[in-house]
């Protein structure tokens, strides 16, 4: 299996709503899919269950070629497997300092499990120096998120991703709510992601921001995949156009059913 | 003004200040509102009582606020984790009758003592476990808590106390001294510097943190909330009892109705003590600060004979100018 993540006919619902009913999909090594959908078109739904904060009902997932069992699947064994995820806005706890959200859920600690104070600290540091280039800003680790603005918390999160060594960053809505300025310069992480070899799933309604960073596209509609495009076959332009057309379409043949 | 310039290094590296670097232990206290009024309380009572500022009364305070600190510890978790817990002066009072009625069951004391502190973590554990499962809000499900543990307190004797055939090892707890310390103010001491190290030492009291500030965000960093939740309710209800057993201990009698209001001196001493009502934000020792301010208020009062009654309308006031003073300074 030469995929990095196969889903095989995946469903999922909760309590009686139904998110996902079957979707087929693939990301492979040193690739950048696009997925595109309205809300609640079941794009969030996907990601949490590739990232391990739900499970799938029925279907198979593979991951480097590893059967996935979805009871056993969490956050924590997609953080040991390289997938890492950025989520939209409230990825972040705003009332705590940076150093401690790039390690909550996995915090450096000594052989007893207590927490290394120093070590976060200085790796923090090093994260903002390095990897943020978070220079002169007066931003530190000691900086409490809510005194961030929304481009930098997004750095936080992106940063974040990028020091624990993902194969597969997956993003979830990561340019809302920026300015142009920032959004540029997410879309330039992503390129450094398809760079360094490792792959990215990125989710935005904004085809215009994913068009120019993805190999493909795939597109969701209550709960189904409904198109799949090579981004070397399609244009922008046609891309949209196609997706406006669709859903047209949709909205039309719901008024006949009602009517 | 700092410069955009990237080929700088040297100017950059400059800039890489903390700005809250500064914060040591003495920059904390003193940036605490809390301790200001405990300054200011503990020169107000010296002037207008020579009582107040003797040796005896201090380690009277000190004694005194061991219950009231011990409970706000536990506190400091729920209402760091954006809950609250209304039970505490109920729990307090069932545990202080368990505890009495199992001496007098000639249970030896060791065993008394464990079984108490376990029915407290029982009854915690009841509660996080209607908060997580039921997802009930904690002010409702903790205010149910509060009446069943104060009737269950005052069915075991039929609204009586227990005072007859206690055995002298169970007073130990509340009325024995090591060095002429008070036992209650040695576990007072302990149980903060176990409390201070979980809250900014552990995983655990980075996750109640987390939990507080932004629940989803923990959720999705992989934090299992339900769990956190359910250990911090059992620890808040083990202070409890561990608060019914000093106090039953000191009395010598269980009493169906201690700790009434209790809830309210443990949850203003929190709020002194800088943690925030939206949760995310607590430390213990701003805590042991707010407990020391609410108990001096108290005793200093009595000391100046002003009656109970007024000092309950003073302490809600104290409540409502620290809540009012912290949306001020926002």
């Amino acid at each position: 299996m030469n995929n990095l993540v196969e889903m095989k006919n995946i469903h999922k619902s909760y309590d009686g709503v139904v998110a996902l009913k079957g979707i087929d999909f693939q990301i492979g090594y040193n690739e950048v899919v696009g997925v595109l959908g309205d809300n609640g078109a079941g794009k969030s739904t996907l990601i949490k269950i590739i990232s391990g904060v739900h499970s799938f009902d029925k279907g198979g997932m593979y991951i480097k070629g590893v059967k996935i069992n979805p009871k056993k699947h969490s956050v924590k064994s997609a953080h040991d497997m390289g997938i890492e995820t950025v989520y939209q806005e409230k990825a972040l706890a705003e009332k705590q300092a940076l150093w401690r959200n790039v390690f909550i859920g996995r915090q450096i600690t000594n052989k007893l499990g207590f927490l290394n104070i120093k070590k976060e600290k200085e790796e923090t540091d090093k994260i903002m120096r390095d990897l943020m280039k978070f220079r002169g800003i007066g931003v530190g680790a000691d900086s409490i998120i809510r005194t961030l603005s929304g481009g930098e918390r997004q750095g936080v999160a992106i940063s974040r991703a990028m020091y624990f060594e993902a194969d597969l960053v997956i993003l979830d809505e990561p340019t809302m709510a920026l300015s142009l300025q920032e959004v540029k310069k997410v879309l330039n992480f992503i390129q450094s992601i398809k760079e360094k070899g490792k792959s990215c799933i990125y989710i935005s309604h904004n085809i215009a921001n994913v068009y120019p960073v993805s190999d493909r596209f795939v597109a969701i509609d209550r709960g189904k995949i409904v198109g799949r495009f090579n981004r070397k076959d399609i244009s922008l332009q046609k891309l949209s156009e196609g997706l406006i057309e669709y859903t047209e379409k949709v909205t039309q043949n719901k008024q006949e059913e009602k009517g | 003004m700092v410069s955009k310039s990237q080929n700088n290094k040297i100017e950059e590296d400059k800039d890489i200040q903390q700005p809250n670097q500064q914060k040591s232990f003495v920059y904390l206290i003193l940036n605490n509102p809390a301790f200001s009024a405990l300054i200011f309380l503990a020169i107000f009572f010296s002037i207008v009582s020579d009582r107040f500022f003797s040796v005896n009364n201090i380690i009277n305070i000190f004694t005194q606020v061991s219950i009231t600190a011990i409970i706000a510890f536990g506190m400091t978790f729920v209402i760091t984790s954006a809950n609250i817990d209304l039970s505490v002066g109920s729990v307090l009072a069932f545990a202080g009758m368990i505890f009495m009625a199992l001496s007098v069951a000639g249970i030896p004391v060791f065993f008394g003592l464990l079984i108490t502190l376990g029915i407290g973590a029982l009854i915690g554990l009841f509660d996080g476990f209607v908060v997580t499962f039921f997802k009930l809000p904690s002010f409702i499900a903790t205010l149910a808590m509060m009446t069943i543990a104060r009737g269950l307190a005052l069915l075991m004797r039929g609204g009586t106390t227990i005072s007859q055939g206690v055995q002298p090892s169970y007073y130990w707890f509340g009325q024995s001294k090591i060095a002429g310390i008070p036992f209650p103010v040695i576990a007072l001491i302990a149980i903060f510097l176990v409390m201070e190290f979980l809250m900014s030492r552990t995983t655990f009291g980075t996750y109640t943190r987390a939990i507080g500030s932004n629940p989803e965000a923990a959720r999705l960093a992989g934090i299992s909330n339900n769990r956190i939740l359910i250990i911090i309710f059992a620890i808040v209800g083990i202070c409890s009892a561990i608060a019914g057993v000093i106090t039953a201990s000191r009395l010598g009698v269980g009493s169906p109705v201690t700790g009434q209001m209790k809830e309210l001196d443990a949850i203003t001493a929190v709020i002194l003590g800088g943690t925030a009502m939206s949760g995310g934000v607590g430390t213990i020792r701003g805590t042991f600060v707010g407990a020391l301010v609410v108990t001096i208020l108290n005793n200093g009062l009595t000391i100046m004979g002003v009656s109970s009654y007024w000092q309950q309308i003073l302490l809600g006031l104290v409540l409502i100018g620290a809540l009012a003073i912290k949306k001020f300074q926002r």
